[in-house]
């Protein structure tokens, strides 16, 4: 890479200032970058490091006049952003500067087509008849590897699913051959496969054209997979930058060392010695149709199958992980059997009764042993409900005399290391890592024989989430818990799972012990998978330093 | 090195004071409250203002305002004063606007509760009425009610919450389909909480505050339509109304114009009040809308 | 498309049915029937004659034999005899239908533009002295009860100015022809005209104001500034597109509430229109008249929904109607 071109883009001691009464005065503290032509520049940090507001502020798209820039310099191709008049800024966007970002699935107008998206930003900016534009925007969508261009070019957004809308947004961002190019979390919506093929794009796109990217991401396994040059951001402030080699495998900073440390390792626990614990929960050919609308306000019904014939047993102890990229059913299973959706067949023993043919009086009292710990820690937890009587909720129903129910409660919530001064506080005034240990703690709390966890790690910072596992799989030895875990994280399910079911449109298509998965996957669905896991060939180094 | 994650974050002051912080930063609804204390305070002090019949002869006929220090409104046709009917009227339709409120919001949550929370044919047959409620102008309805029923006042209300219900219905439906998928409530359900419980206990509590932001508006509803039928005539005659003013002096506009205009604004500063306090509220109860 | 039309007005039969059936059984709850209004009419009659009347309109028979009579009529459309006017339902609905639609149409078109042209500009200009104005202005109208604002505009306009004739639908003995008819008309539809759409435009201006103020905030117009589209062209290309959805759909559901609206507004200027009518019918215990009104307002309103449901499938290019 030629390190004496003249940069892109220099930030210089940039100082965004938030608006009074904010968790802090700057948003921004002091951030010096350069991107220079062809370079990856990847900004790190978790949520609310203030990476979002810095693309803001190179694009003057700030939120202002609660969020201004209160000090230092952006220069792009050696002119002053900072000082130029909206209408010239209006030239700059989408034309010299362009960006992609987070949700594909509301990022683009829903009313109008594709084709009309495309061709905006090339009418704003290139004189042209409509022919020259069109012929663009279809050598743009043939570029981001749309299949049928043409047919892409005449559909409205919410016909086409949310990778080839990233590909769109992508290629509306290239059309014109920008010189710098903003990504602010462009594959977090995405599934690894699909994240995979993204990053691959934008790397191919940019070395085709020579551009300079700007990356913003919280995941380091992504870093490892395209960054050239890493800049880490905490709290606004910059903590580390660096080459990306150095800066991932020979961090200096102790936060960046921690952030590293809590990305889940790649391999899997040691097959443990299998000893005949007895069976707790076996599910044997349940399935689950949906039937979906085709049209809003079209009766046509079509059926979608979530779930087909699925059969899995779970020994006492055990934690078996259920694997797969959305769309594949594996929420559904956790419904399937917790009840709460009611399978087409199949059934579902829990300590050797059948939970599908129980009536609703049964099924309640069986409830007790087969508990649940969700994905959405905003939506989990009822938020018009004090802490101490979400958790002591069920053994109440249960039956339990309610002051040892809520002293017990307490004491749960000592158990998931939260402080039992807590008890009498709101879901709202706990950060998401609280509220998934509170969740944790309400399921324990009925002492069932199986915790169903679905995704309860994926809305959470990699530095929380390294928290959350390590406290669930301390929870799990100590108390012999018998763990079903649905994830579409496959770094996590290393981390936690001893067995592995993976799961394609409704279907398993391959399962086994984890360590033998990941050594030797069989199907290919599989091996796509592995092998579209970001940074998987990076081994981050600090293993050693504790991740708290 | 980073921060832990167990640490607690410091502790918010209890919910009310939240709530009037959030609701006192938007002036205009600070403004409604005044006017709606005022109202509240003319009830209040109708009976002091004037200890009689505020439907007696109390001057000469057709007195101008600020004439008569007895009747410092003035006097309608029947020499009525004008201010002890405005102070008795505020009773009426405070009263009215609150009882038929709370009719059409119960009908409203019982019959949106259901059919958002069950679906499925309960849903379709409940909503089937909802839509022929709504499908029938709301005012001709509502003659026809009084008609039926009568023009006393107990009647009127019970009319009013009942040509008023389905608004907030189709709000508790549309708010229970939302939330009977929410995780919170999956969570419930799988502790083994009962389906009453979850409908009144896990979701009502949560469905409730865009509800109570909409009971201003029917509230401030409830008054037009009550001054609407008081000024054609079918009012309760036993009781002064501002409807039933305004009506009255549309015999004598020519001549005293202040005798329908004085009802006429505190019926708008009345509504407005409503309209202003469902503003308030909304902005503190729904944090997340607020700009 | 077709099918869909076709569905959608076999799903409204059963409505309408409910609604014929819901407002017979409740009128009959009512005490005293026609003939007894009609007896005090005529200041008291002998109990015979009284009988007979009774039998003459069928009163003789138990509520459900009235109640099937009625809706095997109205399945072909005979709504039956009113017992004032002495003419058959349908004429006399017919004779009415023309001014409310005048007045409906009319009204409903200003309220609808002005108040969406009026809410996008407030909410260009959110929290702004020029917003705080135009949303000020419209609370005041929304608080504004219809009767009200008809006797003050009256009192200025006719009263005080004499610009506007006081009520009715065109001078009486006139008979005024062509475009001088039409001008007759239209200076007797003024005042009622702003009446009613004052205070619709203003739920339309509050509307549309938070519906373009929320639709600014989604990522699309993000996406659009990113592109380097002027303010103007967000507004135009992708802001009023996705903010109007709402506000047609706030025509639909509001085409009832403003029909009841045309009662207070036609009775005060004396417009003879179907409002008008289904006060008098209250009045003078017409029950064939007013369900004859609440059969053709309820027809009425469907076609409206069905229509603004059309409309909104057009706008909005998610909904696809098969």
């Amino acid at each position: 890479m030629n390190t004496q071109a003249t940069p892109v883009l220099a930030v210089s001691d940039l100082r965004l200032a938030l608006p009074k009464g904010a968790d802090r005065a700057f948003a921004l503290d002091g951030l010096n970058l350069i991107v220079r032509p062809g370079e990856i520049v990847c900004m790190v940090g978790e949520s609310g490091s203030g990476k979002s507001l810095s693309a803001g502020a190179i694009m003057r798209l700030l939120p202002e006049p609660h969020v201004h820039v209160a000090g230092g310099t952006i220069t792009f191709e050696g002119e002053d952003i900072l000082s130029k008049s909206e209408k010239e800024m209006r030239d700059v966007r989408g034309n010299r500067i362009s960006m992609i970002f987070q949700e594909p699935m509301t990022a683009l107008n829903p009313q109008k087509t594709v084709g009309w998206q495309l061709d905006e930003v090339l009418k704003l900016h290139m004189a042209g008849s409509r022919k020259i534009r069109h012929a663009r925007a279809i050598e743009m969508l043939e570029r981001v590897h749309i299949p049928d261009p043409e047919s892409a070019y005449n559909a409205y957004p919410h016909q086409i699913s949310g990778g080839q809308r990233q590909r769109v947004m992508i290629a509306m961002a290239l059309a014109l051959s920008p010189r710098l190019l903003i990504a602010d979390e462009p594959t977090t919506a995405l599934d690894v496969t699909t994240q995979l093929q993204i990053l691959k794009l934008i790397r191919e796109l940019q070395q085709t054209d020579g551009a300079g990217v700007l990356f913003i991401t919280h995941d380091f396994g992504v870093v490892a997979e395209i960054a050239d040059h890493v800049i880490v951001l905490r709290q606004g402030e910059v903590v580390e930058q660096g080459p990306a080699d150095q800066v991932l495998n020979r961090p200096e900073h102790p936060y960046t060392k921690a952030l590293i440390a809590s990305v889940p390792d790649l391999t899997p626990p040691t097959l443990k010695p299998v000893i005949a614990a007895p069976i707790v929960l076996k599910g044997t050919g349940l399935r689950k149709t949906f039937a979906a609308r085709g049209g809003l306000l079209s009766g046509k019904r079509k059926e979608v199958v979530a779930v087909k014939d699925l059969s899995f047993e779970l020994s006492q102890g055990e934690t078996l992980g259920v694997v797969g990229e959305s769309g594949s059913g594996k929420t559904t299973v956790s419904r399937l059997v917790t009840r709460l959706l009611d399978a087409d067949c199949g059934s579902v023993e829990l300590g050797g009764t059948d939970l599908l043919a129980c009536t609703p009086r049964e099924l309640r009292a069986m409830r007790k042993d087969i508990q649940m710990v969700f994905q959405d820690p905003m939506a989990s937890l009822n938020p018009r409900k004090r802490v101490v009587d979400i958790i002591a909720q069920g053994p109440i129903v249960h039956g339990e005399d309610p002051d040892k129910a809520h002293d017990r409660a307490r004491e749960l919530l000592e158990m998931v290391e939260l402080s039992p001064a807590a008890a009498n506080r709101f879901p709202h005034e706990f950060s998401g890592g609280q509220r998934q240990r509170i969740g944790i703690a309400r399921a324990l709390a009925m002492e069932p024989k199986v915790i169903v966890a679905d995704e309860p790690v994926s809305a959470l910072d990699v530095s929380v989430q390294a928290q959350v596992l390590k406290l669930l799989a301390d929870l799990r030895s100590r108390m012999n818990l018998s763990l079903l875990f649905v994830t579409h994280d496959l770094r996590v399910a290393a981390q936690l799972c001893d067995r592995i079911m993976v799961m394609q449109k409704g279907e398993v298509v391959e399962s086994g012990f984890t360590a033998e998965v990941f050594a030797n996957p069989q199907h290919a669905y599989t091996q796509n998978l592995l092998s579209s896991i970001p940074g998987r060939d990076w081994t981050p180094p600090v293993r050693t330093t504790d991740a708290a | 090195m980073t921060v832990i994650d167990s640490d607690l974050r410091p502790q918010e002051p209890p919910r009310y004071v939240m709530f009037w912080r959030r609701y006192r930063r938007n002036r205009a609804a600070l403004l409604g409250l005044v006017l709606f204390a005022v109202v509240i305070a003319m009830a209040l002090t109708a009976g002091l203002v004037d200890p009689g019949d505020p439907l007696r002869r109390a001057g000469v006929p057709l007195t101008a305002p600020f004439v008569d220090p007895a009747n410092p409104f003035g006097t309608d046709q029947l020499g009525r004063s004008v201010m002890s009917q405005l102070f008795y009227g505020a009773r009426i339709s405070l009263l009215i606007g609150v009882v038929a409120t709370l009719i059409s919001i119960l009908i409203g949550i019982i019959v949106g509760a259901f059919a958002g929370y069950f679906g499925g044919w309960v849903d379709d047959i409940l909503m089937r009425i909802t839509e022929a409620f709504q499908t029938i102008p709301s005012f001709v309805l509502l003659l026809t009610l009084v008609a039926i029923l009568g023009s006393k006042i107990e009647w009127i209300t019970f009319a009013i919450g009942i040509v008023s219900w389905t608004a907030p219905a189709r709000m508790v439906r549309a708010e229970f389909m939302s939330l009977r998928n929410r995780e919170f409530v999956d969570a419930a359900r799988n502790l083994g909480v009962s389906n009453s419980s979850l409908i009144f206990r896990e979701i009502l509590p949560n469905a409730l505050p865009p509800i109570i932001v909409y009971a201003s508006v029917i509230m401030a509803l409830a008054i037009l339509l009550e001054s609407a039928l008081a000024f054609l005539g079918l009012g309760d005659p036993n009781y002064a109304s501002w409807g039933n003013m305004i009506g009255q002096g549309r015999a004598v506009l020519r001549t005293a114009w202040y005798c329908s205009a004085i009802p006429g604004i505190a019926i708008i500063l009345t509504v407005l009040s409503f309209s202003l306090l469902g503003e308030g509220l909304n902005d503190a109860m729904n944090p997340r809308q607020k700009q | 498309m077709l099918v869909y039309s076709l569905r959608r007005l076999f799903q409204a039969i059963p409505v309408i049915i409910l609604i014929m059936i819901g407002t017979f059984l409740l009128l009959k709850l009512a005490p005293g029937d026609t003939v007894d209004a009609l007896v005090g009419d005529m200041g008291g009659a002998d109990a015979a004659f009284i009988e007979r009347l009774r039998a003459e309109y069928g009163l003789d028979k138990s509520v459900w034999v009235q109640l099937w009579r009625y809706m095997a009529k109205l399945a072909v459309f005979d709504l039956g005899q009113s017992f004032v006017y002495e003419l058959p339902v349908a004429t006399v609905l017919m004779d009415r239908l023309g001014t409310t639609l005048l007045l409906m149409v009319t009204s409903l078109s200003i309220a609808f533009s002005i108040g969406i042209a009026l809410g996008a500009f407030a909410a260009r200009r959110a929290y702004s002295l020029t917003d705080n104005v135009i949303s000020t202005l419209g609370l005041v109208f929304y608080a504004t009860p219809s009767f009200f604002l008809s006797l003050m505009m009256m009192l200025l306009f006719s009263v005080k100015l004499g610009w506007l004739p006081v009520g009715g639908i065109k001078t009486i003995a006139g008979f005024y022809t062509g475009w001088d008819h039409f001008w007759d008309v239209a200076r007797h539809l003024v005042m009622p005209t702003a009446a009613l759409s004052l205070i619709y435009l203003s739920f339309y201006l509050r509307l549309m104001r938070s519906s373009v103020i929320q639709v600014t905030d989604q990522d699309f117009v993000r996406t659009a500034r990113a592109k380097g589209a002027g303010e103007l062209r967000l507004m135009t290309h992708h802001i009023m597109r996705n903010a109007l959805l709402p506000a047609v759909t706030l025509f639909g559901m509001q085409f009832s509430t403003l029909l009841g609206g045309s009662v207070v507004v036609e009775t005060i200027f004396t417009l003879p229109g179907l409002g008008q009518l289904a006060y008098q019918s209250v009045i003078q215990r017409d029950m064939n008249t007013l369900m004859g009104i609440i059969f053709l307002c309820s027809i009425i309103v469907i076609l409206v929904n069905f229509l603004t449901d059309l409309l909104y499938a057009r706008l909005d290019s998610r909904i696809e109607l098969s």
